[in-house]
């Protein structure tokens, strides 16, 4: 079923469209809330509030397109949930990713003096375009998505180390240009 | 704390890299499904006449099964009507308002009792494919008035039905939904009346352009040549005083803005 029958169901506020909703994009927020959470069960949770979420939102909002609204849903809900819970090991790959972009960024207190979140946004923003598509998908899947270093090696159809070493330039060059924006002060 | 922020910072790039990025993954993933559709239909073809393979489902002409009122239940509304006409936007597409783009399942379930509505808006949905009945088609009735047209379905079942729906909504408490999917009494007398001008007061849409007794989607007047426009009453001023209507709406923004802008400009 198109986004456009999935909205329109919502808007007939029919409970056939979480059930659309949940065969279309179902397993990619799964993914999503598995990968930031690295738990099934709290993953499952947040992709059920994912649903309501969307129910409580639509209407009125019409979002296009669908799909990176529903999963930018599922990400606030999952790291969320994550700093909610104290307890949580870190060895999910949000963890590492974070710990990837880390050594990106500045000391703590500078960073957080120079700029806020959306200004920092803005920042990775205006780096995004300087990438050619297939970096910047890169970036973004890793990053956004939290993808595992094996499912981008399948993404993209070549191996791992590859895949790390691409990364490994990308964050290279995120730096490089934090410094010319000045964050790295 | 410098991980929240940068985390904040992730979280909030533009949603377009988002999308590019998912779009990407998916496209990816299709070129091997693809050549495996490819391949297995190729064998298929091989194995089988062109006759015989009609038989299987999905060369059939049979409409996906909708999923419509079943009946007997209390709170049953059917999700979703039948028989749009295809999928597309509905702002740029459509002249008038969605809801006479297709049926209630409540009716399709009535019609379907004594004549065969699937083989029929099969037909139609072959009709589509041309572009002389494309939904966008100065010419083209909403399939909701000619169902009613053709199948005879007398004014008081159709205000049965919908006084039910109206009902259930407001037991849901989806009273705000209403207008969206039932009818009121002036737009049952209007899909009634056989009058282009009432059916185009009671539904036309805020995009399209009201010319004589008919209205006329987007997709018509931004693309028609000028002896169209002429030939339907449309003048260019009259598709200027959209310029800014059309451009406020997020999705005809983000496809059609060019468009747009060059067919809005009057010289």
């Amino acid at each position: 079923m198109n986004d456009h029958k999935i909205i329109h169901l919502f808007f007939e506020r029919s409970e056939q469209a979480i059930i659309e909703l949940s065969k279309k994009y179902g397993a990619l927020c799964t993914k999503i809330a598995n990968n930031i959470l690295n738990n099934s069960q709290d993953a499952e949770e947040c992709v059920n509030d994912t649903y309501l979420g969307v129910w409580n939102t639509i209407p009125p909002q019409r979002p296009n397109p669908l799909q990176s609204y529903v999963c930018r849903i599922t990400r606030n809900l999952a790291i969320k949930k994550y700093h909610a819970n104290t307890a949580a090991k870190r060895n999910s790959i949000y963890d590492i990713a974070l710990d990837e972009l880390e050594n990106c960024f500045p000391s703590s207190s500078s960073v957080e003096d120079t700029l806020d979140a959306k200004e920092l946004a803005q920042v990775i923003d205006d780096f995004l375009e300087t990438l050619n598509p297939s970096n910047r998908v890169l970036f973004v899947r890793r990053y956004w998505y939290c993808d595992s270093i094996a499912d981008l090696s399948k993404q993209f159809q070549t191996g791992k180390h590859n895949i790390s070493v691409r990364l490994s330039r990308i964050r290279e060059k995120l730096k490089q240009h934090l410094i010319e924006k000045g964050v790295w002060l | 704390m410098k991980k929240v922020l940068i985390s904040e910072g992730i979280e909030n790039i533009d949603l377009k890299y988002i999308n590019e990025a998912a779009i990407y993954a998916a496209n990816r993933r299709n070129i091997w499904i693809r050549w495996s559709v490819v391949a297995a239909c190729l064998m298929l073809i091989g194995m089988f006449f062109v006759p015989m393979a009609r038989e299987l489902p999905f060369f059939s002409n049979d409409l996906p099964e909708p999923s419509i009122g079943t009946g007997g239940e209390e709170n049953n509304v059917s999700p979703e009507p039948v028989g749009t006409g295809g999928e597309g936007i509905f702002e740029y597409e459509r002249a008038y308002h969605w809801k006479i783009y297709g049926i209630s399942g409540e009716l399709y379930d009535y019609i379907s009792k004594k004549h065969d509505l699937q083989a029929w808006l099969a037909k139609e949905d072959e009709k589509n494919k041309a572009d002389k009945y494309k939904i966008s088609s100065p010419d083209y009735t909403p399939v909701l008035i000619r169902i009613i047209n053709e199948f005879k379905v007398p004014k008081t079942v159709f205000e049965q039905f919908n006084s039910e729906r109206i009902s259930i909504y407001k037991k849901n408490g989806w009273d705000a939904r209403i207008a969206d999917v039932c009818f009121t009494q002036e737009e049952i007398d209007a899909l009634y009346s056989n009058d282009d001008a009432r059916i185009t007061k009671a539904f036309s849409s805020e995009y399209a352009i009201i010319s004589g007794d008919k209205a006329y989607a987007p997709c018509f007047y931004l693309n028609a040549t000028d002896e169209e426009l002429s030939k339907y009453g449309i003048t260019h001023e009259m598709i200027a005083e959209k310029k800014d209507l059309l451009l406020s709406s997020p999705i005809l923004n983000e496809l059609f803005s060019d468009l747009i802008l060059q067919k809005t400009s009057v010289e």
